[in-house]
């Protein structure tokens, strides 16, 4: 009888959100325990079954139907609180204005003849008349606002024109501030995205885009399909292709078995042969070298043909996605397999071999004839569950095994999910 | 229903919802049928699909999704952007559905009177199947639908939200207002439940009642 606690990492496996600890012991109890393999091969059945559940598409007129039974928009009240504002400003600058005026008639009443002009040019300007107030209806009324305008920074040039006051704005002059003006800065370098381009573009006359090719996989062993999978590969000097497949261990078994009958054995990283045993959560990948655009198509075509015979081949042939391999396929090449994708290099150290007699390096040579096409099998995603190309005894025999690269071939990145 | 109070700490809108999505709700919220017809043009399928596993029934699932999307349009204005849009929907989507499956008459024959159909998507560009392997692969999706339909409500909903529209645990939990950790729980105990309904279950049984 299984505990509670297993039964969760089983449930936990399907879900493919185990941790590495967790799935050291998930594999531990399922190779020890017959009922949790049987318990996790019947939930990860019923959950590829509930994924592989059509997905429904609403009825053409529910759309419609929601819009027409939207409450209609009803018009925004005005606000109490703005009414009142509406006068307010107008209120406050009148009164202002009224004292103003009053200090001014004292001022010049009072003045004693002694006052210098420059005393008598500082006195405060006249008030600038207020703006009238004309509040906004048409749409939900902002709270008025009464501004005071601040005085000049030191730093600001001086102004020629001073700017109205936005509608709806009571703004009460301050005393203008003697400052002494400051010189504008000196304009910057002009920068040709701000200012416009000073590039004179001619008119183009046809653009040529390339986009990324989606295929059917089940169409790959077909005429068309070869040819198109052909003229899409020959296109860049390295290739990725993601092949969709909702069971890929599947997949990569007749991709494995369609590069031993064009005479290259993949060579499989430990860790991926036994996650291949339970994938969920797993994508895959395979690398091969010196393998011709015919080559992969034919590889590919015969991957169908091998899957076409099984039943349920719609469950594993889904769409492949055919792309230029770029920066990242650089990085994942290099870490992964310890190659610079582009060029050929490899990036592993292999150990020199001893010297041994000629008749047995013959006979060695016979025996192990280095295969000149390529194939490494590894684990792509999750990240944390790679394994660097450094540190891998089978990527080692990968590179002890691999040849030069050959020209007209090019090297690909399948990648299995 | 369900807890609408999240354990997350309020993020800003900007944070959680993508700017698309921000341009639409603020043009919502000023008004704009137009953008309002947006969202529900881009969300209607997923809701339709994810009620429609709930209640199994087309003029229901119709009618929850209707339902879905007027809530949505008054309690626009109450989304602080804590969560996802769509995870926000989906929430409200669910508890939407579960109320309409208890104000409904229970336990509708699932043999197909009265049982008004969803329209399935076009089949995939990669089918190439024999008639027969149609007829099979639509005899077993029935016979899910059926072991689904006989699942506790809440069980249901979980796999639902795991299996079909792929949420994660911690997107799960917002939806359903529940801690992270009884997710788990409760989506093992869901998978366990629904293989004890499926064994021995043969492929001709109906007549089911749900659960509840």
């Amino acid at each position: 009888m299984l505990l509670d606690t297993e039964c969760e990492l089983l449930a936990k496996a399907v879900d493919g959100g185990l941790s590495s600890d967790e799935f050291d012991r998930f594999t531990v109890l399922v190779s020890r325990s017959p009922e949790a393999d049987a318990l996790f091969q019947q939930m990860l059945e019923q959950h590829r079954r509930i994924q592989a559940l059509p997905r429904l598409t609403a009825p053409a007129t529910l759309r419609a139907r929601i819009l027409a039974n939207l409450p209609a928009p009803t018009p925004t009240p005005t606000p109490r609180r703005a009414r009142l504002s509406k006068w307010w400003p107008a209120a406050l600058a009148a009164s202002v204005l009224v004292g103003a005026g009053t200090i001014a008639a004292l001022v010049v009443t009072t003045a004693k003849p002694t006052r210098s002009t420059e005393e008598v040019a500082r006195q405060p300007a006249a008030l600038a008349p207020v703006e009238s107030f004309k509040p906004n209806l048409t749409g939900p009324l902002p709270l008025a606002t009464v501004t005071v305008a601040p005085a000049a920074p030191p730093f600001a040039v001086t102004p020629s024109v001073v700017e109205p006051p936005p509608v709806g704005v009571a703004v009460v002059m301050p005393e203008a501030p003697l400052m002494p003006a400051i010189a504008a800065p000196e304009p910057r370098e002009e920068n040709i995205f701000a200012t416009g381009s000073r590039i004179e573009l001619k008119p183009l006359k046809a653009v040529q885009v390339h986009v990324p090719v989606l295929l059917a996989m089940s169409e790959f062993h077909t005429d068309a399909g070869k040819k198109k999978l052909q003229a899409e590969l020959n296109r860049d000097s390295t290739a990725r292709l993601d092949l969709f497949s909702k069971n890929p261990a599947a997949y990569i078994e007749h991709l494995q078995a369609a590069c031993r009958s064009l005479g290259a054995s993949p060579i499989v990283e430990a860790n991926t042969a036994e996650r291949l045993n339970y994938p969920i959560g797993f994508t895959f990948a395979l690398y091969l070298e010196n393998f011709t655009a015919e080559e992969l198509a034919a590889l590919l075509a015969e991957a169908t043909n091998l899957a076409l015979a099984q039943p349920k081949s719609e469950s594993v042939l889904g769409l492949a996605h055919i792309i230029t391999a770029g920066v990242q396929e650089q990085k994942d090449v290099k870490e992964l397999v310890g190659v610079e994708f582009a060029t050929g290099k490899a990036l592993v150290k292999v150990a020199e071999a001893r010297p041994i007699s000629s008749d047995t390096i013959t006979k060695v040579a016979q025996a192990l004839k280095k295969s000149e096409k390529s194939a490494l099998l590894f684990t792509y995603l999750p990240t944390h569950y790679r394994t660097a190309a450094l540190k891998s005894p089978e990527i080692r025999q990968f590179h002890e095994k691999r040849q030069e690269r050959l020209p007209g071939t090019v090297p690909t990145l399948l990648v299995v999910r | 229903m369900w807890n609408s109070g999240s354990p997350h700490r309020v993020v800003p809108l900007e944070a959680r919802v993508n700017a698309d999505e921000r341009t639409l709700i603020a043009a919502v919220l000023a008004g704009d049928r137009a953008a309002f017809a947006v969202l529900v043009e881009r969300y209607q399928h997923r809701v339709y699909n994810a009620v429609y596993r709930v209640l199994n029934n087309a003029e229901d699932a119709a009618d929850a999704t209707q339902e879905v999307f007027l809530t949505v349009h008054q309690a626009l204005k109450g989304f602080k952007g804590e969560s996802e849009f769509f995870t926000w929907l989906y929430r409200i989507a669910f508890n939407t559905a579960i109320s309409l499956k208890r104000k409904r008459k229970p336990a509708r024959s699932l043999d197909g009177d009265g049982v008004t159909t969803a329209t399935v998507e076009p089949a995939d560009v990669s089918e190439g199947i024999a008639p027969d392997a149609a007829i099979e692969r639509r005899e077993n999706e029935d016979q899910l639908t059926r072991a689904m339909m006989m699942m506790s409500t809440v069980h249901r909903m979980i796999l639902i939200l795991k299996d079909i529209e792929g949420r994660k645990y911690d997107e799960i939990a917002e939806i359903v207002g529940i801690p992270v950790g009884t997710v788990r729980s409760r989506l093992h105990r869901a998978r366990l439940e629904l293989r004890e309904i499926m064994n021995p279950m043969p492929a001709s049984a109906h007549g089911t009642h749900p659960a509840h």
